[in-house]
């Protein structure tokens, strides 16, 4: 059940995402349920996999966007570090790091 | 006259002459060698002239007008004169060739100016006139009856005269020109002229000649022989002076010599047609009035009048006329019967004109003019003129007491005799007599009692016609004017005497019997004399007392001038008082000469070049003027060369009135003196050399000691920070051993007791050379206490010591005054405290308020601890530097000595008063008492400043102090940025600027190289205005640059090493001064109903955004990508956007490309619509990056609503007011 409590029980930071929303819950449930719907999330995958590291950072970076809209503190934060190192272009092993940002999205993705 | 009876030479006598004045020019240098300089003697041409010069010869009497000249001259010059005669045409010869010094009568020639010198003044006038044969009746006084007349003239000056006078009213008339008189008179006798031009008198004696009118007039001059040029400027000097002191000399001279001219003679119609039909006089006059007139015992006439009408008639050339005389005892008898016409004439008529016109009397002009003598008794009081006798027979006293003594009771008796007797009996205060007969009627023994006072008014005795007799009155003018204005008075003499010897006579016969009696009278007529004289003397006496008084006094005043003169500034007339003896060159006392002319002349000879100028400048009467309208007494100093010598001397000038004390306030006559002061001034310039040698000395001591002190500070403190700096990031690593850590602990105290030494040192000297200012800040008093306090407090409780602090009455929370130097006096007087106070004392802080007077409150500040104490001997020099009342307690208290030195000075510099007590053993109580201004400020006293919303930046070239301010800061929660040097600095200050979250303080390192930290600051202030606040950090000292640093908008200064206490302080203390809060309110726009375009790919930011924008109001237009939003816009009306928000990172065409293409537009808005960056990249290259496309601000994501309404609302704002167009760097 994607809930208030729910998600600052997974560590998002709930009070600053409902700030952002006005406070208005229903409207900040429903962007978190969009952002955790968004593909994004495999497409960086794909295209890390694949090498395709420019593809890889653009989808990294509007998924550091969007978490950090809604607040999902821990989700975002390995997105965000996973940004950095592909806007680098860093030739390095992302397995470890795709694998800890698909751990956090499965936690959030259960809640749906 | 003048020159014109040169050609009567007598050879023989000419011989003579020449002979004598050869001997003269042969004795003439021996005579001027002999002679001293001062004593010229000139040789004068005399040639022999009727009137005008006569006595041509050696031995023989000199009179005439030109003789009478060259003695008024001498009186100026001082010329001793040597005659040479001879006849004209030889004397102008010897003129020219230099064997005579002077010649008078010569008219102004031009081709003879080369040739001999003419004074600037004549030496008399010679008018010209136009002579006709009276039955002429073709010739009238229109000068056009005179064409084609013959006009005889004498070929001369006047000559020329003629010609001009024609041509000047057109006329053409036959001039026949005569070398000499006698043929031109001839030729008028004989009417071979119609007309002839004469000089005044040319006309004499011929009874069938009638005057024309003046046509002309020329100067003749007293010339100079060319070779004495010095002659010829003492002539000009005398003759100005002569101008000055007697401006009628000239027309004096003329009346005397010549007072029968051709004008004198010609009668007028009224005249004419008087004589055509009289061939009788009648004259009345007045009996018992001599020496005017009487009657003698044969009946005669006798007196002036007897003597006078002849002679007037005469001088006219009237012969054909009988004279009767008819005589009235009674003055208005005498008019009835002038009235009824029984007499033409009548004399003396007095009194004044108004009382001749009430008797129906025209008076002609004065015959004689004599001031009326007041006769009293005993003192002269005022009582004295309050009763007159008037003898009734004499109506001119009358009018006369009238006239000047209307107040006065008048008593009539019937003669003078018993008028006097009346003022000798006391009847009467006093009585009149006419100045002619005063002084001889009292010569008789009976008014031997009587006082004589003369009075200041003129009664003129007169002739009185009829009113309308017109020809008469104009008859009689002339005789008188022929006669001559001394005629009468002198003639007068022959008359007084019988007024004095019949009384004599009279007084014989009455002391006949006793010859004893004669003795006893002739005794008593002495004593008269004696009393009389004694009566005159004493008047005399006192007045010349009291010239020699007054001439005393300007004696003892002038004692400090050289020579003292009187200037009358409007006529440029100045006479010396008082001369240096020793002055050659000077003008004698007593003498008049041209001022202006003579002290420019001074300044010319005696005044040394370059004082010159400015010499003549100071006597310019226009300067004198001015300067004398401001100050009371003018000075001026030069160098004057006199004698061979040169010295200093002084001319002063004081106005004889101060200007203030004149209507006009101006100054018309000033006195001006001339003072010797080479000793003074020769000393003073000794001991002025001296100062200013000296003063250059210590200046150049006093700027060596700052240039050291400067110096030295930054020497000892640029180390000092590495020192402090190193030892506190040394501090920082927790794994250093216990016993290193202790070591740097001690290192820092040190460093931090060394930095107090030298910033005590740097106060000192502020204050000693008056660098040191108190602000006048409002600042909060509440809060300076309570950093007092945990400052105190926490000193205490670590030494164990007891901490108080009390506030008694009413104490507000803000005055305006100087918080940080109060603080400091505090603080050092606190410190002091605890560190004298050993465990378990204690310190405490009484504020009281003890008076409250206007604006003002005294605040009184008690400090009192239960410390050491002093000895009393020791109390009186605590406030001396460098004092301690035991050196060994130095190193155990730790001291400077300096200190109470500077908080003495600091509340000295803020007008308050410090005093201590104290008692060796039980403590000691400093008490401070301070004036503050009260503020307006209402309120409790806020905070401005949370460190924790603090954004700071510190540039300095120096990595370590940067470093060292970066923790320092930390350590207190305040979070700063540091760079080291401007440039990156200023790039810093832009990002955040356009993050919208501005520095809130620069802290800026004076010292960097290219750019220092005023040239920073000068940026910084350029580009945000006040949106940024900015100290300068340096380890100078900074008075000499604090005005250049103010002016390029520095805050504020602080000293290095950076203590965050200070920061807060001094920002606090800023903010307050600015009234601004931490973040500068920008002026905002309201976004309910404006337009927004949003261009974000991302649809769930996108969604957020439009939740957030709609939230204020606003609407919004999604546009999903940067394209999308460049079309959007570029269809929308002018200004329909208010603001587009721009994700950077979209496909198709991202923001940067989009903000771009928007700018390029050619659209009204598309430059002005404000632009913001949203991106979730904070690095410093996006900011720059978007900046550089156009864009206006630059947002972080996830975006913070109030933060995103801010900068929509204050960039609408900015685009609304048109106040900023597009930057740049935008």
């Amino acid at each position: 059940m994607l809930t208030i409590d729910n998600l600052k029980a997974l560590g998002a930071n709930t009070d600053e995402g409902l700030a952002r929303c006005l406070g208005r819950e229903d409207f900040y449930l429903r962007m978190v349920g969009m952002a955790l719907a968004d593909n994004g999330f495999e497409k960086l995958r794909e295209a890390v996999e694949l090498g395709n590291l420019e593809e890889g950072f653009e989808r990294a970076h509007a998924l550091k966007g969007v978490l950090a809209n809604v607040s999902l503190t821990t989700l975002a934060a390995p997105i965000a570090e996973i940004t950095e190192d592909l806007r680098a272009r860093r030739d390095i092993d992302y397995t470890e790091i795709l694998d800890r940002i698909d751990t956090e999205l499965q936690k959030y993705r259960g809640l749906v | 006259m003048t020159a014109r009876k040169w050609f009567k030479a007598n050879r023989a006598r000419f011989a003579a002459l020449l002979c004598c004045m050869l001997l003269a020019g042969f004795l003439y240098p021996l005579s001027a060698a002999a002679d001293d300089s001062e004593i010229k003697t000139v040789r004068v041409g005399y040639y022999e002239n009727e009137v005008f010069q006569e006595g041509a010869q050696q031995g023989a009497v000199k009179t005439g007008y030109a003789y009478e000249y060259y003695q008024k001259l001498s009186e100026y010059t001082g010329w001793k004169y040597e005659y040479v005669y001879g006849d004209f045409s030889d004397l102008y010869q010897k003129l020219l060739d230099g064997d005579i010094d002077l010649l008078a009568g010569l008219a102004w020639k031009e081709e003879r100016e080369s040739i001999i010198g003419y004074p600037d003044a004549p030496m008399g006038k010679e008018s010209y006139c136009l002579v006709k044969h009276s039955d002429n009746e073709d010739i009238t006084v229109d000068p056009l009856t005179l064409k084609g007349k013959r006009i005889g003239v004498l070929d001369s000056a006047i000559n020329d005269a003629l010609r001009e006078f024609l041509n000047e009213h057109e006329v053409k008339a036959d001039v026949v020109t005569y070398r000499d008189y006698e043929p031109l008179y001839k030729a008028f006798d004989d009417r071979d002229v119609d007309v002839i031009a004469a000089e005044g008198d040319g006309a004499y004696g011929r009874s069938d000649a009638e005057l024309l009118y003046d046509f002309g007039a020329s100067d003749y001059f007293l010339c100079v022989c060319k070779s004495r040029p010095d002659l010829l400027d003492d002539l000009n000097i005398a003759q100005t002076e002569l101008s000055v002191d007697e401006p009628n000399y000239i027309t004096f001279l003329r009346s005397r010599y010549y007072p029968v001219s051709i004008s004198s003679r010609a009668f007028s119609t009224a005249e004419k047609q008087w004589l055509r039909d009289h061939t009788d006089l009648h004259v009345g006059y007045l009996n018992h009035y001599l020496p005017y007139c009487d009657t003698d015992e044969s009946g005669a006439v006798t007196g002036l009048v007897r003597d006078l009408i002849p002679r007037m008639l005469s001088g006219l050339g009237i012969e054909d006329i009988d004279v009767s005389y008819t005589s009235f005892n009674s003055y208005d008898a005498m008019m009835e019967e002038l009235a009824a016409g029984g007499v033409d004439v009548v004399f003396p008529v007095g009194g004044g004109l108004y009382y001749s016109e009430v008797n129906g009397v025209s008076q002609t002009t004065a015959v004689v003019s004599a001031a009326t003598e007041l006769v009293y008794k005993g003192e002269y009081t005022d009582k004295t003129t309050m009763k007159f006798a008037v003898n009734e027979n004499n109506r001119m006293q009358y009018f006369f007491v009238l006239t000047y003594y209307p107040e006065a009771e008048v008593e009539f008796y019937p003669s003078i005799d018993s008028c006097l007797e009346a003022v000798n009996s006391g009847k009467v205060g006093c009585t009149t007599l006419n100045g002619l007969r005063a002084n001889d009627i009292l010569r008789n023994s009976k008014y031997s009692g009587l006082s004589l006072l003369q009075t200041t008014y003129n009664d003129d005795r007169c002739f009185g016609v009829q009113i309308g007799n017109k020809g008469l009155l104009k008859l009689l003018n002339r005789g008188i004017n022929v006669l001559g204005a001394d005629y009468a008075q002198n003639l007068a003499f022959r008359y007084t005497d019988q007024l004095y010897q019949y009384s004599f006579i009279d007084m014989l016969r009455d002391h006949m019997a006793i010859v004893g009696s004669i003795i006893l009278g002739i005794a008593a007529l002495i004593i008269a004399f004696l009393v009389r004289d004694a009566n005159h003397s004493k008047r005399e006496l006192e007045q010349q007392k009291h010239r020699d008084q007054q001439d005393k006094m300007i004696t003892a005043l002038a004692s400090d001038y050289r020579c003292v003169y009187h200037v009358d500034l409007d006529h440029n007339d100045a006479v010396c008082y008082r001369a240096d003896p020793t002055d050659h060159e000077q003008t004698p006392e007593g003498v008049h000469f041209p001022y202006y002319e003579r002290f420019s002349w001074y300044a010319e000879h005696y005044v040394a070049e370059s004082y010159r100028e400015g010499f003549l400048q100071f006597i310019d009467p226009d300067n004198v003027r001015t300067a004398l309208s401001k100050e009371d007494i003018i000075v001026y100093r030069y160098l004057a060369q006199r004698d061979d010598r040169e010295y200093y001397e002084m001319i002063r000038m004081a106005g004889v009135r101060h200007s203030e004390d004149r209507e006009d306030h101006i100054v018309h006559a000033i006195g001006l003196g001339l003072t010797v002061i080479d000793t003074e001034m020769r000393e003073t310039m000794a001991k002025n050399q001296a100062l200013g040698e000296a003063l250059a000395a210590a200046e150049e001591a006093n700027k060596a000691k700052t240039a050291f002190l400067s110096s030295m500070s930054h020497e000892i403190r640029t180390p000092m920070n590495a020192i402090i700096g190193l030892d506190s990031l040394a501090l920082r690593n927790e794994s250093i051993p216990e016993e290193t850590r202790e070591y740097l602990e001690k290192i820092g105290g040190s460093a931090r007791h060394l930095l107090g030494l030298i910033n005590d040192i740097l106060d000192m000297s502020r204050i000693e050379s008056g660098h040191l200012t108190i602000r006048k800040e409002e600042f909060s008093f509440s809060n300076m206490l309570e950093q007092l306090n945990s400052m105190v407090m926490s000193q205490c409780s670590e030494k164990g010591l007891h901490y108080e602090c009390n506030v008694v009455g009413g104490v507000s929370d803000y005055y305006i005054g100087d918080d940080l130097k109060l603080k400091q006096v505090l603080i050092n007087i606190l410190s002091n405290a605890v560190k004298f106070t050993d465990a378990p004392g204690s310190v405490s802080l009484t504020v009281e308020r003890t008076a409250v007077f206007g604006d003002h409150t005294t605040m009184k500040f008690r400090i009192k601890d239960t410390g050491i104490g002093m000895d009393k001997a020791f109390i009186p020099k605590i406030f001396d530097t460098f004092t301690q009342e035991d050196s060994s307690r130095n190193s155990k208290y730790g001291s400077t000595g300096l200190g109470m030195a500077i908080t003495k000075n600091i509340v000295e510099l803020m007008n308050g008063k410090i005093s201590v007590q104290s008692k060796k053993g039980v403590g000691t109580e400093f008490t401070v008492v301070v004036t503050l201004i009260n503020s307006q400020h209402e309120g409790p006293a806020t905070s401005y400043v949370d460190p924790k919303d603090m954004r700071i930046l510190v540039v300095d070239d120096e990595e370590i102090a940067a470093e060292h301010a970066r923790i320092v800061l930390d350590e207190v929660g305040i979070k700063a940025d540091t760079c080291l040097d401007g440039k990156t600095a200023l790039s810093m200050l832009e990002l955040q600027h356009a993050k919208h979250e501005p520095y809130n303080l620069v802290l800026l390192d004076w010292k960097m190289p290219e750019m220092d930290g005023i040239d920073v600051a000068r940026e910084i202030r350029d580009r945000y205005d006040k949106e940024t606040t900015v100290i300068i950090l340096t380890s100078f000292n900074w008075d000499e640059i604090m005005d250049e640093a103010i002016h390029a908008g520095v805050d504020s200064f602080l000293a290095k090493p950076l203590f965050a206490s200070n920061v807060i302080d001094e920002f606090e203390r800023i903010a307050r001064k600015n009234n601004m809060s931490l973040y500068k309110e920008k002026q905002r726009a309201e976004l309910k109903g404006r337009h927004i375009l949003l261009a974000e790919d991302v649809v769930i930011n996108a969604e957020i955004m439009k939740q957030i924008i709609a939230a204020r109001e606003a609407e919004i237009d999604h546009a999903e990508n940067g394209r999308i939003a460049l079309e959007m816009f570029e269809k929308s009306p002018a200004g329909y956007y208010d603001a587009i928000l721009m994700d950077v990172r979209m496909p198709e065409m991202d923001g940067l490309e989009a903000t771009a293409a928007i700018r390029a537009l050619d659209k009204p808005d598309a430059k002005t619509v404000p632009i913001i960056a949203l991106t979730a990249n904070a690095f410093d290259e996006d900011v720059q990056r978007s900046l550089q496309v156009g864009m206006n601000a630059h947002l972080s994501k996830p975006v913070e609503p109030e933060h995103l309404y801010q900068a929509l609302e204050e960039l609408i704002w900015e685009a609304d007011d048109g106040k900023r167009t597009m930057q740049s760097v935008y």
